[in-house]
């Protein structure tokens, strides 16, 4: 099947979502769908899929124009969309999942359709058990589940929106497998992401939406830095970690043990150099929290010491850390880090370390200004600090990490931010390690991880890994190690 | 251009605020007439006579004054502890603890050859002394013991009653036997200067005017000020940026019962002129519902510090002239807190429906 679109415009309020965008997708192609944030991906997707008029434009299907009033339409022409949670019925069993679309027919026709399943599912070289209820099946399995639906309804082209969001990396090579598998078998597919990594290993082909418009329609494979180029209408810069290895140690880690909710850890020792970047990674909840707490004299271990260039750092005052320049950076903007009810400019006062008793407003007031517009936050020094986006805390939060800061103690640093705004956000943070500072941060991300960190931890159900350097692992191991395979 | 869109912001947000206490104070006030209508007495007479006891003549408006000076002293102490998220209903045992220490200082120089002026003054200063270990004690607990900064405070001051009880009634008793009237009254050239013929001293107002303007200083203008408020809106925040939060936290119980032991001691210097069972007369009770009206702002302290005061004042006369029991200003009082507080639920709710609406359309 090919699909042909005509300049398609679609707005919402003063937002042009998609501002005149014409592609054609061929039969048998994986398209990839590339753009950050708000770049118009999903509402083209929409539209294609018949679950959103648009307000201008064509669509022809092998060369006849055609218009959509509901997904049932678009699906009648062999048109499917995947979204980004599964829709379906988790106390049905996964034939009555199947069977719910079925127009044909006014009593179930047991038999026939599951005939009609089999074949499709011999086709894809897996099979379900059709009596099992869909709720015991992983997200992952869902999808795939989702995908046979669409399959067995006559779908030609399958519209995956963001769909490794939240599944594992075997999940993800899976899907990868199956998607290959429908192009050989003529489908098309198209996959909307905003990882480059992912468009690299699939696609043949990927188009880049940026503001609403279709910016770049390219082969694959290419580098990833034209690509991001065409994203966000400029080159990013990707730094790598600066070279450690001739930096002295600064802070020392000498058999910590620290306890968390439920575990103990077992013994660490670690030394971190001047302008190191270590990851920590792992499942959310292995105790990447209760270690970088630990260090900031947030929390006591059970055993163990703490050298800041060769003194013992003593637990109990937080403040004894902060003013050795150990900083603990939250991942809870609103709860741990910021104060609801005052302003960006008292943030500022009460983050920089000063010893004078009055409060300069003037100066405060210049301070403010300058790193409000150093650290692009959208917003004013009268702002309350609840009044910024979620992107704008997260950099209020990093703005405010004062410059004699020695060791910074990330949770979670990027969180909620897209592509260029994380790297942004290294970028500043590389300026202090070019300072001397070192950085600890734990992440989700494991390309974050890999990209930033000189060595990385891993955390598994309380249990510490030497450090690895980042360079000899790649994201299968490391995601092998963090889901507690290859450990010794 | 941030500074102008602030202005008009709080010039739409004004009237709105108005209007709710315009209607948390009718609402009191009828709230206070049924009570009275139940009673079986006429409202409007009642609200005449509390005006009348108040303002009737000049010795009326120098005693509600007089009460003005250690509430709003004592209000003005609660809202640095409660700036900093930190429930001190110590306050009374510390007012207490603020008169015992200036009556002990006084009782130990009275026979001196100082001065009559630097007695007092060093009176006044060990009263300070007195509120302030008096709060320490509470912030100790609270701090480093893990007990509640509320439940240590009520627990003191039933200590600090005790005390001054056995004080009066044992070692400091008047010659011969004790009584509930308190101790001997000291000698006349230790009394703080009022103004001839009424019961105020000029000096207590100065006093007061001088406080809150450090306060003013001291809660807006200084880092320790914005960092107490950074505590009491959200202690694991202001932790991680590095405050001496503990450190903090103290020096604001010290603070708070240091100039509730003021308060303490100009009861005994200027007006008991002697340590009487319970010489904070619940003033300390009163301020925590003048700071929550105010909403922890000085100026309107002051301000809602007196209106408590005329109505103290004002209910005195009751149960002469209407036989009503005088606790009926108390009434009026805590109605007004009420009908405060449940306004400003409301004006919540409306600003929150609001801002709904906005996001919704």
């Amino acid at each position: 099947m090919e699909i042909e679109i005509r300049n398609i415009h679609k707005s919402f309020g003063a937002v042009h979502a998609n501002a005149g965008i014409s592609l054609t997708v061929h039969a048998g192609e994986i398209l990839g769908v590339l753009g950050e944030n708000g770049a118009g991906k999903t509402t083209l997707m929409k539209i294609l899929a018949g679950l959103q008029p648009c307000d201008a434009g064509e669509i022809y299907v092998d060369g006849k124009l055609v218009h959509f009033q509901s997904a049932d339409s678009a699906l009648a022409l062999g048109i499917g969309m995947l979204s980004q949670d599964p829709l379906d019925f988790p106390m049905l069993t996964i034939f009555d999942n199947l069977y719910l679309g079925r127009k044909k027919g006014f009593f179930i026709q047991k038999n026939s359709f599951r005939k009609e399943v089999e074949k499709v599912e011999d086709l894809l070289a897996f099979h379900f058990k059709l009596s099992e209820l869909v709720g015991t099946l992983s997200i992952g399995e869902r999808q795939q589940l989702e995908i046979l639906r669409l399959l067995v309804y006559g779908s030609e082209l399958i519209i995956l929106d963001e769909p490794t969001t939240g599944i594992s990396t075997q999940q993800k090579k899976q899907l990868f497998d199956l998607l290959k598998r429908l192009a050989e078998l003529g489908k098309t597919v198209i996959f909307v992401t905003h990882k480059l990594a992912e468009v690299n290993e699939l696609c043949r082909r990927t188009i880049v939406l940026r503001q609403g418009k279709l910016v770049g329609d390219v082969a694959l494979p290419c580098g990833s830095a034209s690509l991001i180029q065409a994203m966000f209408g400029k080159a990013v810069d990707l730094q790598d970690p600066l070279d450690v290895s001739r930096s002295e140690e600064q802070f020392e880690v000498r058999h910590l043990v620290i306890k968390d909710a439920h575990f103990f850890s077992n013994p660490v020792n670690l030394s971190v150099r001047k302008g190191e970047i270590l990851g920590l990674a792992g499942m959310e909840g292995s105790g990447q929290k209760a270690f970088l707490r630990t260090l900031a004299g947030l929390e006591k271990p059970l055993d163990g010491a703490f050298f800041d260039e060769g003194d013992a750092l003593r637990w109990g005052s937080t403040h004894s850390f902060t003013k050795r320049g150990v900083y603990f950076m939250p991942a809870a903007r609103m709860e741990e880090g910021l104060i609801q009810g005052m302003t960006v400019q008292e943030h500022f006062i009460l983050s920089q370390p000063a010893e004078e008793i009055m409060i300069d407003r003037e100066r405060s007031c210049r301070i403010s200004e300058t790193r409000i517009k150093e650290f692009s936050i959208h917003g004013s020094s009268s702002s309350n600090a609840e009044e910024l986006s979620g992107g704008n805390q997260q950099r209020l939060l990093i703005a405010m990490l004062p410059e004699r800061a020695r060791l910074l103690l990330l949770e979670n640093p990027t969180r909620g931010l897209d592509i260029e705004s994380t790297n942004w956000i290294w970028e500043k943070l590389h300026e202090r390690c070019k300072k001397g500072a070192s950085i600890l941060f734990a992440s989700p991300d494991m390309e974050e991880l890999l990209r930033f960190s000189n060595r990385i931890l891993v955390f598994f159900a309380g249990k510490i890994s030497e450090p690895f350097f980042s360079r000899d692992l790649n994201s299968e191991k490391l995601g092998a190690l963090i889901g507690g395979e290859g450990w010794r | 251009m941030a500074v102008k869109e602030k202005k008009i912001g709080f010039a739409k947000r004004l009237p709105s605020s108005a209007v709710f206490s315009i209607a948390s104070t009718v609402g009191a006030l009828l709230f206070t007439s049924f009570i009275l209508w139940m009673a079986g007495a006429q409202p409007g007479l009642t609200f005449e006579k509390i005006l009348a006891g108040a303002f009737g003549d000049s010795v009326k408006i120098a005693n509600g004054l007089v009460v003005w000076v250690p509430l709003s002293l004592t209000a003005g102490a609660l809202i640095i502890t409660f700036t900093a998220g930190l429930w001190n209903l110590g306050i009374e045992g510390q007012i207490m603890l603020g008169a015992i220490a200036a009556t002990g200082t006084l009782r130990v120089l009275q026979n001196s050859l100082l001065s009559p002026v630097l007695i007092i003054l060093f009176a006044c200063l060990m009263g300070m002394v007195g509120g302030a270990l008096w709060a320490a004690l509470t912030g100790i607990l609270r701090l480093f013991g893990g007990v509640s900064e509320i439940f240590a405070g009520v627990g003191l001051n039933f200590v600090a009653t005790a005390l001054s009880l056995w004080l009066i009634f044992d070692p400091w008793k008047r010659p011969g036997v004790g009584s509930m009237s308190g101790t001997e009254p000291f000698d006349e050239r230790l009394w703080l200067a009022t103004i001839p013929g009424y019961r105020l001293s000029l000096w207590s107002l100065v006093l007061v005017v001088v406080v809150f303007i450090g306060l003013f200083i001291l809660l807006k203008k200084t880092r320790f000020g914005i960092q107490i408020k950074a505590i009491g809106k959200n202690l694991e925040a202001a932790r991680l940026m590095g405050i001496q939060t503990r450190k903090q936290m103290m020096a604001a119980m010290l603070l708070c019962g240091g100039l509730a032991g003021l308060a303490g001691a100009l009861q005994v210097v200027a007006v008991y002129h002697r340590l009487i069972p319970s010489i904070s007369s619940g003033y300390g009770f009163l301020a925590m519902l003048v700071a929550m009206l105010a909403n922890n702002n000085l100026m309107l302290a002051l301000l809602v510090a007196y209106l408590f005061a005329i109505l103290n004042i004002g209910g005195i006369q009751l149960p002469i002239v209407l036989h009503l029991d005088s606790t009926l200003s108390g009434v009026l009082q805590t109605a007004l807190v009420l009908f405060f507080l449940i306004m400003n639920g409301v004006k919540q709710h409306l600003t929150e429906r609001k801002e709904r609406n906005r996001h919704a359309e």
